[in-house]
């Protein structure tokens, strides 16, 4: 005889009803909460995992609109300024992001470390997240060197074309001064003919003279302003310098970073030939075993058939 | 493993559980399980005041406390949803016959406004008490609208039963089950899961053996049930029929008068305990021997009465007396009337005949006899269970000849519709149905073996020669050689280390009939070690069993 008492899980319903219907609105609050704490309670490893890889994506975003900008070919509308300001985030955000994957690694290394009960499935996991982030970041800032190259290109090209025609123009501007100087001199000249000329020479040499320094002054001013964009084009083709040079760390420090995978590769590659060896074992053990089986059975066929050979001379027989 | 045992603490644990004065409110199952098992007196005994009916409209009655004794059907559950919302009384002790799901006790909890409800239990009686061996779920119909599949109501209400009767016994069987059914394999399934589920509830202390769960299918033996019977309870059953351990007495008399109705019930009257296992005649003298008891007392009582102290004994002694001469009057009655119907109906014959075509072999005199039989004034149920059991019998040897007896008895009958249940009885439990042999082979040995032991000891009584094949199937399980071909387990078992089960729980899916209850409490009171308990759907007889064709007939018929 045997019986259940459920009295207090009743009890219990009724108070579940009770409370239900007591607080109906006041439950979805705390629930909230409840799912917020439990997604807090997700690993650093994940957040800052899902940080670097929304940084890499705004970084891929911002590389973008530099190759748009860099690719372009005009010679005057060429924003230096923009470029470089974008050149200077890129540089910032990739050399930040590096270090976030750096400090990942060490939370992955310090997790493995000291997390022994963990599963390594986890730990698995956490590896490859970290490596393809490197892929990822090694990507993009090999986007950004081809683009740097290619910026340079442009403007060692631009660089040519305008040098072609700031060459001619600064020509013009010798000839013009060679012209001038000359005129100053045939002005002098002039100006003691006009001075002879009477006064129709003298207004024509004082219009000469004059025009002949507002000329001067505008070519002393046109080279002026050439030697300012040069310089200004010195400067960036500097800063592209140090951008590829630091860039060029960069990839350093991520060789090192898959460097260090290798060994684990290698590890498995290990594994792996270890078990083709243990099947290629097992498969011999198991064809021993059925070479034994057949041999037995033949051998109890045998006795089986002359058995019955025996059984049907004794059946003729008698 | 004595249901009746079981039942009654139960309800010894309820009532002193809930002190004071108290209202059972039952609902309408329940009614019939408690009835077999607890009388009115007992209940006023027990304080309690008022049994009242879930269904029916009651009064407030507000200074009293119930215990309402429910079977966790949805309906109930509705109901009692609806009688906590205005509640009738001052608190509710509710007592579940079966597992109550979490969800509908959480329907209860949000119906009880006002704290009504003081206590829930789960007590496994979800079965009506017949002897304290045999135990029936009351659901006499179990075939669905094809052959071999379950009525849905019927497995539930089964399944029920089974698992509560596990419970209240305290078993966690093995179980096997009739390889030919799927009835007994889906039923077998449903309680192994529910075992699985519930294995808190299961949790037992082991015994050393296994308990054993027995699902077998009545159409492996339907002879049994067709077989007139010759025990003073089949008996009774057979031509009265039991209701609720109540009889109720068809007056041949005098047709003005109301119909007698008598309480059977095992537990409250030993002269029916002792007797309900007897034959016939056996009875009779029982009977004489229990009238002269009752005649030497009350000549005593009359004689002498002449000092106080004499009256005062007399009135003493008076309600024994009263309660005697009531208890006798009863089973002479029943006796004259069953005696009647012997008489008239030519029964002893008869019950020979079946007899005969059950056990011997001799088909051209029974041909003969039934062909007679069929032609005379004997009862349709009667004709019906001749020519199904000659059907059976011998439907592969003489077909022509059931052909013939069909024919007859579509002419014979009152309601010649019915002669259809023949048909489907060898559809349902015919010889390609069934997967044991019932009846005595027809082998040459087999015969010279029987002939040459027949008459070493002779028969020893015509009329109970016929032993049901659920004795054949027990005495091999009690003599350790399991059939396991037949009856395989449900679940895989170690065969290796299966010793004799101690206890054995049987299962009749489609009804047992009280001569297999006889059969095992003939085992049970053998004293060898071995407890059995009998369950099954519903206590059958003759009429039961036919009209149960008949309606398989309609059902599968319509299909």
């Amino acid at each position: 005889m045997s019986f259940q008492d459920r009295t207090a899980e009743f009890q219990a319903c009724v108070s579940a009803t009770k409370y239900r219907s007591r607080t109906v609105g006041r439950i979805a609050t705390p629930n909230d909460n409840n799912a917020a704490a439990i997604k807090h309670q997700k690993s650093d490893f994940t957040r800052i995992a899902q940080k670097i890889a929304s940084e890499i994506n705004t970084t891929g975003q911002k590389l973008q609109r530099l190759s748009r900008l860099a690719k372009r070919k005009t010679l005057f509308d060429d924003r230096p300024i923009e470029i470089q300001e974008l050149t200077y985030l890129i540089k910032q955000s990739l050399s930040s992001l590096n270090a976030d994957i750096a400090s990942l690694q060490q939370i992955v290394r310090q997790n493995a470390k000291d997390g022994r009960n963990q599963a390594a499935q986890i730990d698995q996991h956490n590896e490859s997240v970290v490596v393809s982030l490197q892929n990822s970041l090694a990507d993009t800032s090999m986007n950004f060197r081809d683009i740097l190259e290619v910026r340079s290109q442009n403007m060692k090209a631009s660089q040519s074309r305008t040098e072609k025609f700031v060459a001619s123009s600064s020509v013009t501007a010798n000839s013009d001064a060679n012209t001038g100087n000359f005129m100053n001199a045939y002005n002098a000249n002039g100006a003691s003919a006009a001075m002879n000329n009477g006064s129709h020479g003298d207004y024509l040499s004082l219009n000469i003279g004059d025009s002949a320094n507002t000329r001067y002054e505008q070519v002393a001013l046109l080279e002026n302003q050439v030697d300012a964009y040069s310089q200004q084009r010195l400067s960036s083709i500097e800063s592209i310098e140090s951008t590829i040079t630091e860039l060029g760390g960069i990839f350093s420090q991520l060789a090192q970073m898959v460097s260090e995978q290798r060994e684990s590769v290698q590890r498995i590659d290990a594994n792996t030939e270890d078990i083709v060896g243990n099947i290629g074992g097992a498969q011999r053990e198991i064809m021993k075993f059925y070479a034994r089986v057949t041999s037995n059975r033949r051998l109890m066929l045998k006795i089986f058939g002359i058995c019955i050979l025996f059984f049907l001379i004794w059946v003729l027989v008698t | 493993m004595d249901v009746n045992a079981a039942a009654k603490s139960y309800f010894k644990r309820i009532f002193q559980e809930v002190s004071g004065l108290k209202v059972v409110l039952l609902d309408k199952e329940t009614i019939s399980i408690v009835s077999s098992c607890l009388t009115q007196t007992e209940l006023l005994e027990n304080q309690v005041y008022l049994t009242e009916v879930l269904e029916n409209q009651r009064e407030n009655v507000r200074h009293l406390k119930c215990v309402a004794f429910i079977r966790p059907t949805k309906l109930h559950i509705r109901l009692l949803c609806e009688e906590i919302r205005n509640p009738k009384y001052a608190e509710y002790h509710l007592y579940f016959t079966n597992i109550v799901s979490r969800s509908l006790l959480e329907r209860i909890a949000e119906s009880d406004d006002f704290e009504a409800v003081k206590s829930v239990q789960e007590y496994f009686l979800d079965y009506e008490v017949v002897n304290s061996d045999f135990a029936s779920f009351a659901m006499p119909h179990v075939l669905g609208t094809a052959k071999d599949t379950w009525d849905e109501n019927a497995l539930e209400r089964v399944h029920q039963g089974v698992v509560s009767l596990l419970l209240s016994l305290k078993k966690n069987p093995v179980i096997r089950y009739d390889a030919n059914s799927d009835m007994c394999l889906k039923l077998a399934g449903q309680i192994s899961y529910t075992i699985q589920q519930e294995l808190q509830l299961f949790n037992f202390r082991k015994s050393d053996v296994d308990p054993l769960l027995l699902i077998l299918d009545r159409k492996n033996d339907p002879v049994t049930p067709l077989l007139m019977q010759w025990t003073y309870q089949a008996m009774v059953h057979d031509l009265f029929g039991i209701q609720n351990g109540r009889v109720t007495l068809p007056n041949t008399s005098d047709a003005s008068q109301e119909p007698q109705e008598f309480v059977l019930n095992p537990f409250q009257d030993n002269f029916y305990q002792e007797t309900m296992l007897n034959n016939f005649g056996d009875l009779g003298i029982k009977i004489k021997n229990y009238v002269s008891q009752l005649q030497s007392k009350s000549s005593k009582k009359a004689s002498d009465i002449e000092t106080i102290d004499d009256m005062k004994q007399f009135l003493e002694a008076y309600p024994d007396y009263k309660k005697l001469s009531g208890n006798v009057s009863k089973h002479v009655a029943l006796l004259s009337e069953l005696s009647n119907r012997v008489q008239h109906d030519n029964l002893l014959e008869l019950g020979e005949l079946e007899q005969s075509l059950a056990c011997n072999d001799s088909q051209s005199s029974d041909f003969t006899a039934i062909q007679a039989a069929l032609m005379s004034t004997v009862p349709d149920t009667l004709k019906l269970c001749l020519v199904c059991l000659y059907a059976l019998r011998y439907e592969k040897d003489f077909p022509g000849n059931v052909k013939t007896l069909q024919a007859l008895l579509v002419a014979n009958l009152s309601n010649p519709m019915s002669a259809s249940c023949v048909p489907v009885l060898l559809s349902l439990c015919g010889k390609q149905a069934r997967q044991d042999e019932i009846f005595p082979s027809s082998n040459i040995f087999s015969k010279a073996a029987r002939s040459g032991l027949h008459g070493l000891r002779g028969v020893e009584n015509v009329y109970t020669q016929h032993v049901p094949f659920l004795k054949v199937i027990l005495t091999d399980i009690l003599n350790g050689k399991p059939r396991t071909a037949t009856q395989p387990y449900a679940s895989t078992v170690n065969t290796a280390i299966i010793k004799k089960p101690q206890d054995i729980i049987v299962v009749i899916v489609g009804g047992a009939t009280f001569e297999e209850a006889k059969i095992v409490s003939e085992l049970n009171a053998a004293q060898n070690g071995t407890r059995i308990v009998l369950a099954s759907n519903a206590v059958l007889n003759c009429n039961m069993f036919v009209n149960d064709l008949l309606r398989s007939a309609q059902t599968i018929g319509n299909e």
